[in-house]
């Protein structure tokens, strides 16, 4: 090459090029451990169990109502009282009490969250501050809700898992990484005689322009993941609070229908006329809903909450830090998903004994 | 932490609440799985028992629900997720950079033409 056209702006082109590379090189010195995109998996696996508690949740929500149901069916087939439907089926749907059948003169079905205190002022945030970080800004120009409903608990878990989620966004960088090659590549073909100097350069600027995209979402991810740090614990402890409710719901109801198919079979065992297979049917669907109960009864919501603060405290570090802490953040997260799925291989289990029962009763 | 003490001692209170009829529970629900003839007085003792730990859950869950740092702890974290989704759009996407890095790279082959023709010329 002459060095008459390796000239570029009075640099020559060897030396542009050389510059471009060590620049590149040391700005991406800083930032090449740190890309978020090293985060994606574990963030899609956060927020992948986040949804699998709030499924869950919302499947037990239904299991609930489900129960009451065979609960009120067994007690109604027995003493055949005069049913009514409860103040809940009308048009008015701000009506707390849900559409339900009730024997008459029983109490209506009890709601959660009736009256609730006002809030005051938040209490201090403990997670480490960060003084480079922006204020976050007062939600709802400073004005708050009066109270939390339970979904609204769970939305705002999920709405930040989603929000992690689209930060990173892996896929993004695999398609850039995809069409960096293609257009390297291209570049090489049409820069002809220049072709040893275009391609790497290219390449250098591609990079660059790849570890930008990296960089700057890992500081948001970064700013993010500080910011949220204190809700987060307030918020994974309220949760366990509710999660530890709808247990005791699922409890409650599972305790009643035990005590009912027990009696059942105390009663086949007197009765005349009952035969082996008939008290061994009443047996077998006492024992289910035994096995149910204990099922819900060794789940600990409290610790599934635990685990998603402490997995969340552990995102914090990992990204904060970026110093390889991915194994500790791995093993908060498999924790995290034991407690998930025992939850969920509870609903599960109470789903088919709440099946066996309907068609047994 | 001011907030996990306030949510502990609202568990405790629910907890110590809930055990006060723990004892009464066990005892009605094994005098109903023993009977073989039908007692009402039996089922309306269990099914008001069932109700009280209903409402003591309830209030608990409700109490802290209430809490102004659980509320303002979602608001803050409602507030920050639409600030990341809204800055995630704001990123620059991959198609984009590309585009950029691309124009860049071809002003610079468009140079390295020129400067080839002038030199055979």
């Amino acid at each position: 090459m002459s060095a008459d056209i390796a000239k570029i702006g009075g640099v020559s082109y060897p030396l542009l090029k050389v510059t471009v590379v060590l620049c590149a090189t040391a700005a991406c010195g800083v930032q090449s451990a740190c890309s978020p995109y090293l985060f994606a998996d574990n963030v899609q696996t956060f927020s992948t169990k986040m949804g699998s508690i709030d499924a869950s949740y919302r499947e037990n929500a239904q299991k609930i109502v489900a129960e009451r149901h065979l609960a009120n069916r067994t007690l109604w087939v027995h003493d055949k009282p005069k049913l009514v439907t409860s103040p809940g089926c009308d048009f008015d749907t701000t009506n707390p009490v849900p559409c339900d059948l009730m024997a008459e003169g029983a109490a209506l079905p009890l709601v959660n969250g009736v009256s609730r205190a006002d809030p005051t002022a938040p209490g201090p945030d403990v997670c480490q501050a960060a003084t480079d970080l922006p204020t976050l800004p007062t939600p709802d120009g400073g004005k708050r809700a009066a109270h939390l409903e339970r979904a609204d608990l769970l939305k705002a878990l999920d709405n930040y898992t989603a929000a992690l989620a689209a930060i990173t966004n892996a896929q993004d960088r695999a398609d850039f990484d995809n069409a960096t090659a293609k257009v390297s590549a291209a570049v090489g073909e049409l820069a002809g005689p220049y072709a040893s100097v275009a391609k790497p350069s290219s390449s250098a600027v591609l990079w660059l322009v790849g570890q930008d995209l990296d960089y700057r979402r890992l500081h948001e991810l970064q700013n993010a993941t500080q910011q949220a740090c204190e809700p987060i614990h307030v918020l994974a402890d309220a949760l366990g609070v509710a999660l530890e409710e709808q247990r005791d719901a699922r409890l409650r109801g599972l305790f009643v229908l035990l005590v009912r198919k027990t009696q059942a079979v105390n009663r086949a065992r007197t009765a005349p006329g009952v035969t082996d297979q008939t008290y061994a049917a009443a047996l077998d669907d006492a024992q289910a809903t035994a096995n149910a109960f204990q099922m819900v009864r060794a789940t600990d919501p409290h610790a599934t909450a635990l685990a998603l603060r402490n997995a969340h405290d552990k995102l914090v570090v990992a990204v904060r830090n970026n110093n390889g802490e991915f194994t500790a953040l791995v093993a908060s997260l498999e924790n995290f998903d034991q407690n998930a799925n025992d939850l969920a291989a509870a609903a599960r289990a109470n789903a088919s004994v709440s099946s066996s029962s309907e068609k047994q009763s | 932490m001011a907030q996990s003490s306030t949510i502990d001692q609202i568990r405790q209170a629910r907890d110590t609440a809930l055990a006060a009829l723990r004892s009464a529970t066990k005892a009605v629900s094994r005098k109903i799985e023993l009977t073989t003839g039908p007692d009402d007085a039996l089922e309306a003792q269990l099914d008001a028992l069932m109700e009280q730990r209903e409402a003591i859950e309830a209030a608990a869950t409700d109490a802290v629900l209430a809490l102004p740092e659980v509320i303002a702890a979602a608001a803050a974290l409602n507030a920050l997720s639409a600030k990341m989704k809204a800055t995630a759009q704001e990123l620059p996407l991959a198609a984009d950079a590309l585009t950029k890095a691309a124009a860049v790279l071809a002003l610079g082959q468009q140079f390295s033409e020129t400067v080839e023709k002038v030199r055979k010329g």
